[in-house]
């Protein structure tokens, strides 16, 4: 009925999936704010491990969302309906602000955690504020630059690469460590590498998948692997299930 | 994960170190050696006993 309402009235739709997804992301839209008041959210933590050290090199901070449209919904379908609404911005702070928090609780206890990933959606990139904000937030919770990285993707900054790169720099002044997330999954421009002032890169599951069974996928991540060597940046394979 | 580790990675991330956890998880396993040990992620302390070569958790 909505969808019929929005296109002039006076006329009849099918039904076709794509109106539940619509549907859904309505739902989800309103009931984002009041589940931001009410302490729906919460976050997960995902470790990363450090090879060479042996040691737990940080973790991840990953969004979950006790909602009532359906229970659990998962974050890669409440993400894009932020992104559309706007709420991105508000749900971000947040994220940054609780993730900071629980650092710095880390800290106080001793924790061998030192690091705590948080990812940025593309919109956000766009806005001039993103530094400030991020530097009050470490200023409020007195954590020092180095434990806080940002996780953007490669399609993100295809889109918006010139006003990324401005957002990065200035990011970068205030010593936030860079991760590019998903690496090898968009178009892998080698030229992001010389001009984004990334510190790592994140490959993509869909390679690590097969780097145990097909020599070709072992060698695309050996490539990638040397090429984050040449321009001195670290490297971290993610969706590891396997001990070889 | 060594076959990454021979082609250079320096970290890894997946499920066979951990699945994303809840802070009070990881603060308790840190903390509280003497928690129940059928309530604690195997991946995590498979990877924990590694790091303190102990036995304990």
């Amino acid at each position: 009925m909505r969808h019929v309402k929005n296109h002039g009235k006076n006329n009849i739709a099918l039904y076709h999936l794509f109106f539940h997804h619509q549907d859904l992301e309505c739902q989800l839209a309103m009931s984002f704010r009041s589940a931001l008041q009410n302490g729906k959210f919460y976050l997960c933590y995902q470790l990363k491990f450090n090879l060479t050290e042996h040691s737990i090199a940080s973790d991840e901070a990953l969004i979950r969302w006790n909602s009532p449209v359906p229970d659990n919904v998962s974050p890669v379908v409440f993400t894009p309906a932020a992104e559309k609404n706007g709420i991105i911005f508000e749900l971000t702070k947040w994220i940054l602000e609780e993730a900071c928090r629980q650092m710095k609780q880390w800290n106080q206890s001793g924790h061998p955690i030192k690091r705590v990933a948080v990812n940025i959606s593309a919109p956000l990139f766009l806005s001039d504020s993103l530094p400030e904000m991020i530097s009050k937030i470490l200023y409020d919770y007195q954590l020092p630059a180095h434990q806080l990285e940002l996780e953007i993707t490669e399609t993100a900054i295809i889109e918006y690469f010139d006003k990324e790169l401005h957002v990065i720099h200035l990011l970068k002044k205030v010593e936030i460590s860079i991760l590019l997330n998903d690496f090898g999954t968009g178009v892998s421009s080698l030229i992001y590498l010389k001009k984004l002032s990334i510190d790592t890169l994140k490959i993509d599951k869909s390679f690590i998948d097969g780097v145990h069974t097909s020599f070709e996928y072992k060698a695309l991540v050996k490539m990638i692997i040397q090429l984050a060597k040449l321009f001195k940046l670290s490297v971290v394979a993610e969706g590891v299930e396997k001990k070889e | 994960m060594s076959v990454l580790k021979k082609l250079g990675c320096d970290s890894v991330q997946g499920y066979l170190i951990s699945r994303p956890e809840y802070p009070d998880v990881l603060n308790t396993l840190y903390t509280q050696k003497n928690m129940d040990h059928n309530k604690k992620p195997q991946n995590l302390i498979r990877v924990l006993r590694f790091l303190f070569k102990t036995e304990e958790l």
